[in-house]
């Protein structure tokens, strides 16, 4: 099942300056059971369970999906992290799961991720202007005086205020946590920044501060993005194309205008009508899903959204839907919606 | 003109901190909500707005108290109650649903034998006839196939399912008043529906009030008939849902409306509230907001603003935003 926007043309995997930067082809990954030790049964299920796409320079693609759907294993086979278990995941023509360890540390300048718990993935002893030196100081690029000139530059444009460069995370409030783990990704200038879910844990005016941070880096540095983020509100305003998941597949794939204004398949629908509008005027009838998401260790036969979809038919069940395209939108679904 | 059914006023809530000083998490709740009517109270963590309802729900941590206020309930002031009182008035007036469904329920007691006990509590009921009723209400709630399931344990269920378990558990003594504490937070998008479209049944089913203790301003906007907007420990604006959206009057609130991304439109430019909520044991002397206040003049960062409420609505700011100007 390929859900390519851009079939891989010979001309592409040759030329490393190309458009696309990001190429995956029917990824998956396996994870064991959490019983399987109990049962003494070694089941495995599938996170990511055959998912293409491509990734052009200067976008940014949100993968969105509910918990469990594997938008963030997709996030760390994309980001080298993990390999799949089957399938390719190439940045360019280097395959990361290939690379020794020299030449992983070197990759890493090219591809930086950013997590939701800010807290956690910054070092609690370290002072701030230092955490965000350190990439610096790995990578061993400029001397002393250019690095830290580097960093004051990087913590103004992130806007942490100047009187807490010196201070240690637990003095930083959730927000602030956050831009500094911005400023130490951006700060080694990488190709790809991978996102997951990285304001999910703020409140909403903090959360605004970040979304507008992260767009205006993103414009400046000419990044590519993904992200990953189950909240359609915060990926419709920075978001250019969207990859919908459900149980390991990517169900829907398209620019973000046509996703949102004209969804194709039913699951997509679902999910936009049940976020909640802020504004009482605009309060709809819902149509509202059934049930909750099936297990993905025992994913539904045929196509795996069947179990609640409103528009199944016995067919739903027997066959998985091979991708169909619509310019530059495609969609896994028998029945397809129209445009309109 | 009939009395509300809860009249929260000037409510503070104080807790003397480990550290030794003593810090208000809550510093002037002020609402009002009539009964079967459902109330949203908004803001951000911090901002006491879950203070509140432990406040009124007499369910305050061991080292808080009440410092200063009313909640009256019904012509009862919950705030002079004892203990054991308190524990009457929840087993027949209040109900409390959480957000953390599976840590609320018992984790070693099937689902079916608590909503039971609720039942039996509650309405008197011997035991045979609180487990029929028990199922019943896992029916009621929407639970697939409730015979089964009231023979789980919570941690067999999902975590919508423990959420329906808790919502049969709260509205098993038809109480006059629910309070959902972020009940839907923790829930995916496509449940979180299911959920909402659940409680707002029942209060129309069993003529509820509902206080919806939220941080998500799309489901105010879908759910409430009113709206109290929390900042600092205070409530700085109260009106009803259509005006506040339409013509928010604090510029707290103007801000944060402002701020929201919105699934139905992608804006130009998002606006934000720069800095951040002041650190509880270091409020300004004014106004909490004045530090990120547009708006602010002098009077604000010295004097804090009073609290006029009148006709539904309520305001604590020296410069509203006057109408027509948003």
């Amino acid at each position: 099942m390929s859900l390519a926007t851009l079939n891989a043309d010979p001309v592409a995997v040759a030329d490393p300056d190309a458009d696309t930067i990001v190429r995956v082809r029917d990824a998956a990954r396996a994870f064991v059971h959490r019983k399987a030790a109990l049962l003494r049964k070694a089941g495995t299920f599938n996170a990511v369970d055959g998912v293409s796409l491509d990734l052009k320079k200067g976008e940014t693609l949100a993968v969105v999906g509910e918990s469990g759907c594997g938008k963030s294993t997709l996030g760390r086979l994309i980001s080298g992290l993990m390999r799949p278990t089957a399938g390719s995941v190439f940045f360019r023509e280097t395959d990361f799961s290939s690379l020794s360890a020299d030449c992983w540390r070197e990759s890493r300048q090219k591809v930086q991720i950013i997590f939701q718990d800010a807290a956690g993935s910054l070092d609690p002893r370290l002072p701030v202007e230092d955490q965000v030196r350190e990439p610096l100081d790995l990578h061993a690029l400029g001397t002393e005086t250019e690095r830290r000139a580097k960093v004051r530059a990087m913590l103004e444009a992130v806007k942490l205020g100047r009187h807490l460069w010196k201070a240690v995370p637990s003095e930083l409030s959730g927000g602030q946590q956050q831009r500094v783990v911005i400023a130490r990704a951006i700060i080694l200038e990488p190709e790809l920044l991978i996102c997951d879910e990285p304001v999910s844990a703020l409140d909403v005016s903090i959360q605004a501060q970040i979304i507008k941070l992260l767009i205006e880096m993103q414009e400046r540095l000419g990044l590519t993005q993904l992200f990953i983020s189950h909240d359609l509100a915060v990926v419709r305003q920075i978001a250019d194309r969207i990859a919908v998941m459900y149980l390991g597949r990517i169900v829907e794939c398209g620019p973000a205008e046509e996703v949102f204004s004209a969804p194709r398949h039913p699951y997509t629908r679902a999910l936009l009508a049940a976020v909640p509008v802020p504004d009482p005027a605009a309060r709809r009838k819902r149509q509202l899903l059934s049930g909750d998401p099936p297990s993905p260790h025992a994913p539904p036969s045929g196509c795996r959204f069947h179990t609640r979809c409103p528009k199944a038919q016995p067919h739903c069940s027997e066959t998985p839907p091979v991708a169909q395209t619509f310019g530059d939108h495609e969609v896994s679904c028998h029945f397809p919606e129209d445009a309109a | 003109m009939t009395s509300p059914l809860l009249k929260v006023d000037g409510l503070a809530v104080s807790i003397a901190a480990r550290t030794g000083g003593i810090v208000e998490p809550v510093r002037g709740a002020s609402f009002s909500i009539d009964r079967g009517e459902t109330l949203a109270l908004v803001g951000e963590s911090g901002c006491g707005k879950s203070m509140t309802c432990f406040a009124i729900s007499g369910l305050l941590p061991k080292r808080g108290r009440i410092s200063r206020g009313a909640a009256v309930l019904d012509g009862t002031d919950l705030t002079q109650q004892s203990t054991s009182a308190m524990r009457m008035i929840r087993r027949k007036d209040i109900a409390v649903v959480f957000q953390d469904a599976t840590n609320g329920l018992n984790p070693v007691k099937t689902v079916g034998w608590q909503i039971a006990e609720a039942v039996r509590l509650r309405e008197g009921l011997n035991w045979q006839a609180s487990k029929r009723r028990a199922l019943e209400l896992l029916d009621r709630v929407g639970m697939p196939d409730p015979k089964a399931r009231a023979r789980e344990f919570p941690h067999q269920l999902s975590g919508g399912m423990n959420q329906r378990a808790m919502i049969a558990l709260a509205v098993a003594g038809t109480p006059k008043l629910l309070i959902a504490d972020e009940a839907t937070t923790a829930l995916d998008v496509t449940i979180q529906a299911q959920i909402l479209a659940l409680i707002d049944d029942l209060r129309r089913e069993f003529g509820m009030a509902v206080i919806f203790v939220t941080h998500d301003l799309g489901l105010v906007a879908e759910m409430a008939d009113k709206v109290a907007v929390m900042y600092a420990g205070r409530v700085i604006e109260s009106a009803p849902v259509s005006r506040l959206y339409a013509l928010p009057r604090h510029p707290y609130t103007a801000g944060l409306l402002n701020s929201l991304p919105r699934i139905d439109q992608r804006r130009t430019e998002l606006q934000v509230i720069d800095g951040q909520v002041p650190p509880i044991d270091d409020m300004p002397p004014g106004c909490a907001f004045a530090p990120r206040c547009a708006f602010a003049s002098e009077v604000c960062r010295t004097e804090s603003p009073g609290f006029a409420a009148a006709s539904g609505q309520g305001l604590a700011c020296h410069h509203p935003i006057s109408e027509g100007l948003s």
